[in-house]
């Protein structure tokens, strides 16, 4: 299997560039999509930003000067992405439809148990209580198992900032499961 | 050793989530986020591609665009030509003959005379009169 750079290259050659832009698609539209369906929640949104992240990718590979892995620069064009997405959609002051699950959640009967329903909705509910560069980040460190100093590539900040992110997210996770 | 370390950190701080979320709540909230529509991921890459494609078209206003500019471009041009002969025209005053003064049209006949004599010469030259005077024909009085 060639590698993102070998496709790439072909990309920035000029021939085919439709097939070679398909393929790298393909390798990596899995992953992208999970990571911004973790911040969103909902799959019209998670497909809307995905589809606005492979269009700037197309716009801009072609100067994509490969110092960083392809899949970092991809989950940066992701990131910035669904923080628009996410902040636009605040000043709309569209009401996120888990907020108004919540109710609905708890009066559910589930046959294991209340405890493990309650907890369901409280990691849903604390996970988007979370500023969105913390929530980012959470997500990359826990479910994708990335390194810091990548997390800080996507993110546009330093491996300490990148640190200090997970950590205060975890933090204001705690806060808000104990006051209630 | 800083591998084992990087391993044992990733470890260490998921065991802090573990420790305020159940992982059967963790694993819920995966199974949320993994659930998509039936053959979603084999169809987005061709939709994406589709797309790219319609933006490589002009639209149908792009394409008539250059068309109407260079229709509005040559309206504009004629439109003025009109528009300017229109006004020259309308600046020539006309005016009736019994409106000229007098002397006015007497100075113009004596001013241009000549154009009077030479209008006369074709009119006789047409009808085919020769006046000219032959002294020999005359009678002579010795």
């Amino acid at each position: 299997m060639q590698s993102d750079q070998i496709i790439i290259k072909a990309f920035q050659a000029g021939a085919e560039k439709e097939q070679h832009f398909t393929e790298l698609v393909k390798r990596h539209q899995q992953k992208l999509y999970y990571q911004i369906k973790r911040m969103v929640m909902e799959h019209a949104d998670a497909d809307d930003i995905a589809q606005i992240v492979w269009m700037r990718v197309w716009e801009k590979l072609e100067g994509f000067k490969m110092e960083s892995e392809f899949s970092t620069w991809l989950f940066r064009i992701g990131y910035n992405e669904t923080i628009n997405f996410i902040q636009k959609r605040k000043k709309l002051a569209i009401v996120h439809p888990l907020e108004s699950s919540d109710t609905s959640h708890q009066e559910a009967s589930n046959s294991n148990g209340p405890k493990s329903s309650q907890i369901q909705i409280k990691l849903d509910q604390v996970i988007m209580q979370l500023p969105e560069k913390q929530r980012f980040v959470f997500m990359l460190r826990y479910f994708e198992e990335l390194p810091y100093e990548k997390i800080a590539q996507i993110t546009e900040t330093s491996v300490g900032g990148a640190k200090a992110n997970f950590h205060q997210a975890l933090k204001k996770m705690q806060e808000m499961i104990q006051s209630d | 050793m800083s591998e084992q370390h990087k391993i044992s950190t990733i470890d260490e701080e998921k065991n802090k989530v573990h420790a305020l979320f159940h992982q059967q709540s963790i694993a819920e909230f995966e199974k949320q986020v993994n659930t998509v529509p039936a053959n979603y991921f084999d169809q987005f890459s061709e939709n994406i591609v589709i797309t790219i494609q319609e933006q490589k078209k002009p639209s149908l206003l792009i394409r008539f665009g250059k068309l109407s500019v260079a229709a509005a471009i040559l309206f504009l041009v004629i439109g003025s030509y009109f528009v300017v002969s229109q006004y020259n025209m309308n600046d020539v005053t006309t005016i009736a003959i019994h409106e000229i003064p007098t002397a006015e049209i007497d100075l113009y006949v004596s001013n241009n005379e000549w154009m009077n004599e030479a209008d006369m010469e074709m009119e006789i030259n047409n009808i085919g009169l020769n006046l000219d005077i032959d002294n020999s024909s005359k009678d002579s009085i010795h």
